[in-house]
């Protein structure tokens, strides 16, 4: 059965430069509900085995390989490949390096200031094959809304859909520690149709079963079902939304979100909608439509409060 | 105690984005490695210059929003970032990916300082390497000692 999961893919703790245990990430993930986490500490994967003892979250491991060129996550690889010769012009062979293991790579905040503000920060590799990049962070770090980096980061990702790449949406909260948290309840929610495991997180973000959030869990299933990340014949459809607050006001009800309208974005461009639950959407050949849910948050109007992974037309 | 690394130099900003790589030799039986290191300075006090290096470092990265970066002093002080990494004859043994310049690390069959992996203190050849992110000043001073600890003879 279908159903989707609030995530956190982008985590630290003490085995790099977190202020968390192990522990105390995981008691801090289950405090926001969340029911996976991705342990994705800077160049190393010695916390990998203290997860173990938990039985929830679930944890994809993962590490964050912070070049001195940009820092790429790597979910799931089943060999280590080397971080340290990683230079912008080589990292499609890096790429394929952790592809032939098996690992999900991820493009981490690639709008942050680099080095020496924060080191190897921005993202400067030339990739040339993006068909080894499996998702990118359009929300990160304590924003979970449309900063400068946020919005560099969809313009990129946006550019980069209508160049035919299949690239799914991820918030990242780069959890180092809970002190100065804000934007309690946003995560990455990811679409699972099988028992939720490690493994089904993997298979989520690799099929392009995305939404970054700030809060709210928001998707949309076209009339035969088919939703965020599906391809679909191209032509006339109609859309059915789901909006749901329930987890956010649970853990962050102090947090006045309300969802005002829709916007639909493709290679063509944007559409705005009223919040509604069914929007009729003509469809054009081998494109993609992501759909993005706007409103306020404590008053303050006009904010992008979650965005989808895109459908694709054939 | 066998001593294998003992050594100071001086790295200077060409070497940023760049490794620094110790080679060593587990020859004996040993249990345990300890690793000491440090290095001078942390941070970068003469302020004009870390002004220029923001600058610099807006120019490059902020693009078109270089305007909203009004307030350099929120970056400041620069720091100076030299980590390090482990590699044993069997492969990669992890980082201690963190700020302090002064660090004590000790990797054992059945415990390991975190950011590295425990495990065997296999005989041959290791390295510890030095990754350069960030040198802000005009030079830092590092500090490298590793011990054998448990050598049977």
């Amino acid at each position: 059965m279908k159903k989707w999961y609030p995530c956190e893919l982008h985590c630290h703790t003490l085995h790099s430069d977190g202020g968390f245990t192990v522990e105390e990430l995981m008691k801090a993930a289950e405090e926001r509900e969340l029911c996976g986490i991705c342990l994705t500490d800077h160049n190393t994967t010695s916390g990998w085995d203290e997860t173990e003892q938990f039985s929830s979250p679930k944890v994809l491991r993962g590490i964050e390989w912070t070049t001195y060129h940009g820092h790429m996550l790597v979910l799931g690889s089943k060999a280590y490949v080397d971080w340290r010769d990683a230079v912008p012009v080589n990292i499609d062979e890096k790429t394929a390096e952790v592809k032939k293991h098996g690992g999900l790579i991820g493009v981490a905040h690639p709008f942050q200031l680099g080095t020496p503000i924060c080191t190897g920060g921005h993202w400067d590799f030339e990739v040339k094959n993006w068909d080894n990049i499996d998702y990118m962070e359009i929300f990160s770090e304590g924003s979970a809304f449309l900063n400068t980096a946020n919005k560099k980061a969809r313009r990129l990702w946006h550019s980069l859909l209508s160049e035919g790449n299949r690239i799914a949406p991820t918030m990242g909260r780069d959890w180092h520690r809970t002190r100065a948290n804000t934007f309690i309840s946003a995560c990455t929610y990811l679409l699972c149709d099988e028992e939720f495991s490690d493994t089904a997180m993997k298979n989520a973000i690799e099929n392009g079963r995305t939404v970054v959030s700030a809060g709210p869990l928001f998707f949309f299933e076209t009339e035969r079902g088919d939703t965020v990340g599906d391809t679909i014949e191209s032509g006339d459809h109609t859309l059915h939304f789901t909006v749901d607050l329930k987890r956010h006001e649970k853990i962050d009800g102090g947090r006045r979100i309300t969802p005002e309208k829709i916007l639909i974005v493709s290679g063509s461009g944007e559409t705005e909608y009223p919040l509604t639950s069914d929007i009729s959407l003509k469809t054009e050949k081998n494109s993609w439509y992501s759909a993005e849910l706007w409103g306020s948050v404590d008053g303050e109007e006009n904010m992008l409060l979650a965005l989808t992974a895109p459908i694709y037309t054939k | 105690m066998k001593t294998l690394i003992d050594t100071e130099f001086t790295v200077f900003p060409v070497s940023e984005k760049t490794n620094i790589i110790l080679p060593f030799t587990v020859s004996e039986e040993a249990t345990e490695l300890v690793i000491d290191y440090s290095y001078s300075p942390k941070t970068l006090a003469d302020n004009e210059k870390a002004e220029r290096l923001i600058r610099e470092n807006l120019l490059r990265d902020a693009g078109d929003s270089i305007g909203e970066y009004t307030d350099s002093g929120k970056f400041m002080p620069l720091k100076n970032l030299i980590t390090l990494s482990l590699d044993s004859p069997s492969g990669y043994r992890g980082a201690a990916h963190r700020q302090d310049s002064e660090q004590h690390h000790v990797i054992r069959r059945n415990f390991a300082s975190v950011g590295f992996l425990k495990g065997e203190i296999e005989k041959g050849q290791w390295q510890l390497v030095l990754n350069v992110h960030a040198v802000v000043t005009d030079e830092v001073k590092c500090k490298v000692r590793v011990h054998a600890g448990g050598v049977l003879k």
